[in-house]
């Protein structure tokens, strides 16, 4: 269990500075590699990264997440959004094969997701 | 059908029965005047429509030129809004329901050729069938619906935007609870902190709730002086000349930024009533923010306790507390100090801020 996340890269986006720390930790603590952003401008500077999965707040201080996702669904990464965001048939409408999971969401729920999603 | 519409009729007798013509207009008048509408006639076998000047003016119709072919009132709604409209019609002319729509007009102002969009709210019903069912003619209203429309979507949005911030306080309490489990430290001040920081979650909140009222939406950034002075408030009142408070008019802090400066002074104070100054009658306490340079600004927190201040390398390493201000430091991009010693107690962060706004000319 502590190791689900063992030798995974994961691409973290959360503009929440606690929020993000906090699950940056709790990946780290599963085994993972995190890289952290905290807006959009800093994530899509990750765009190009080799990541088994992405974490992906929606709303970031300068715009939603869509154009990373955008440039890491052609890739092939799998996104996992974890949203406050209230239209969620609007995001599984855009990315059909993304994982949502609503925010706050289980320690748990988190791990098992990403670790079933990353490849 | 026929039944239908006789119980329209059955309701104008009720309503107006045994009133005189003009008396029946007056009162219909009053009506359209206080719900600030203009009516309008459909004569259905012509498709010919007439209105009044409040119809014609909202719909940019000629009055003088009247009755206007049907396709004519619809060339001037929006495109896209126009199939529902004729839905609408179409089942209020079959079923005898109410007719109750809303659409956007064309968005151009056909006199001046500028845009001018605006709302427009129907309402109409038969008011005379054939006696084989056949609708033949049917009444209407219109008003203008832009500022209800207007209000609907800022409540919306207003919702929307609480909703989000909800759900973010929430993660922001399990990301603390989660941290004072990494870092926790004792109990007491595993407590203290979270008790801080939950404070600072909802004052933080109460303060850009209150700017957002001000300008009508979400607030974008706060002065630091409102979130400084809510969070040295309980040693302020009555503490005299105790805690002194100084920050230079104009720094102001997007909303997140504020948010994190919250927390860090919330910690701070939280300690310093703990074991510093604001924790006894003989301490003294001096916060100062200051513009160093265009976009920096210098935060000093000084306390002085005659005995002394158990600083923090009295407590466990990596207690909940400092991780917690360490990590403010970081996501606020700045640079902190701290000293103390000898009845001192000295912290100081350098961290960016937006320049000042230029005077308004």
């Amino acid at each position: 269990m502590a190791n689900d996340l063992a030798g995974r890269t994961v691409l973290l986006v959360e503009d929440e500075f606690l929020v993000r720390l906090d699950l940056s930790w709790l990946l780290e603590e599963h085994g993972a590699t995190v890289v952290s952003a905290g807006d959009l401008a800093e994530g899509l500077g990750h765009a190009d990264g080799a990541w088994d999965v992405a974490l992906l707040d929606v709303r970031l201080p300068d715009g939603d997440v869509f154009p990373l996702a955008e440039k890491l669904a052609e890739r092939s990464v799998p996104l996992v959004f974890h949203s406050g965001h209230a239209r969620l048939e609007r995001l599984q409408r855009r990315f059909p094969g993304a994982t949502i999971l609503a925010k706050p969401s289980r320690n748990e729920v988190l791990v098992r997701t990403l670790a079933s999603q990353a490849v | 059908m026929t039944k239908a519409s006789s119980s329209f009729a059955d309701r104008l007798r009720e309503r107006l029965g045994g009133m005189d013509a003009v008396d029946a207009a007056g009162r219909a008048l009053v009506a359209l005047e206080a719900g600030r509408m203009g009516t309008w006639t459909l004569d259905i076998p012509s498709n010919m429509v007439t209105g009044d000047t409040v119809v014609a003016d909202l719909l940019q119709l000629d009055f003088d030129d009247q009755p206007w072919p049907a396709d004519q009132v619809y060339a001037r709604m929006h495109p896209d809004d126009l199939p529902r409209v004729q839905v609408e019609v179409a089942a209020s002319l079959e079923h005898d329901a109410f007719y109750e729509v809303e659409f956007r007009d064309i968005g151009v102002d056909l006199e001046t050729d500028r845009a001018r969009s605006r709302w427009l709210g129907a309402r109409g019903h038969v008011t005379r069938r054939a006696p084989d069912g056949t609708a033949l003619q049917m009444i209407g209203v219109n008003w203008d619906a832009t500022e209800a429309k207007e209000a609907e979507a800022r409540l919306e949005a207003m919702a929307e935007e609480m909703d989000h911030r909800v759900k973010n306080a929430f993660a922001a309490i399990r990301a603390l609870v989660n941290m004072g489990e990494r870092f926790g430290g004792d109990r007491a001040s595993f407590a203290r902190t979270l008790r801080g920081q939950v404070q600072a979650l909802a004052d933080t909140h109460a303060i850009s709730s209150r700017l957002a009222r001000g300008v009508g939406g979400a607030a974008v950034s706060v002065p630091a002086l409102d979130v400084l002075e809510a969070a040295l408030a309980p040693w302020k009142e009555g503490g005299g000349s105790r805690v002194v408070l100084q920050v230079q008019p104009g720094i102001v802090l997007p909303t997140a930024d504020a948010a994190t400066l919250a927390m860090l002074v919330y910690e701070l104070a939280g300690e310093a009533a703990e074991r510093g100054a604001l924790g006894r009658s003989d301490g003294a306490l001096r916060v100062t923010l200051a513009r160093q340079e265009a976009r920096h600004a210098a935060f000093i927190w000084e306390e002085t306790v005659p005995g002394g201040v158990a600083g923090p390398t009295d407590q466990a390493p990596a207690a909940f507390g400092a991780v917690l201000a360490e990590q403010c430091v970081a996501a606020l991009k700045g640079r902190m100090r701290r000293e103390h010693g000898r009845g001192r107690l000295r912290f100081e962060l350098d961290f960016p801020v937006a320049p000042a706004a230029a005077p308004a000319a």
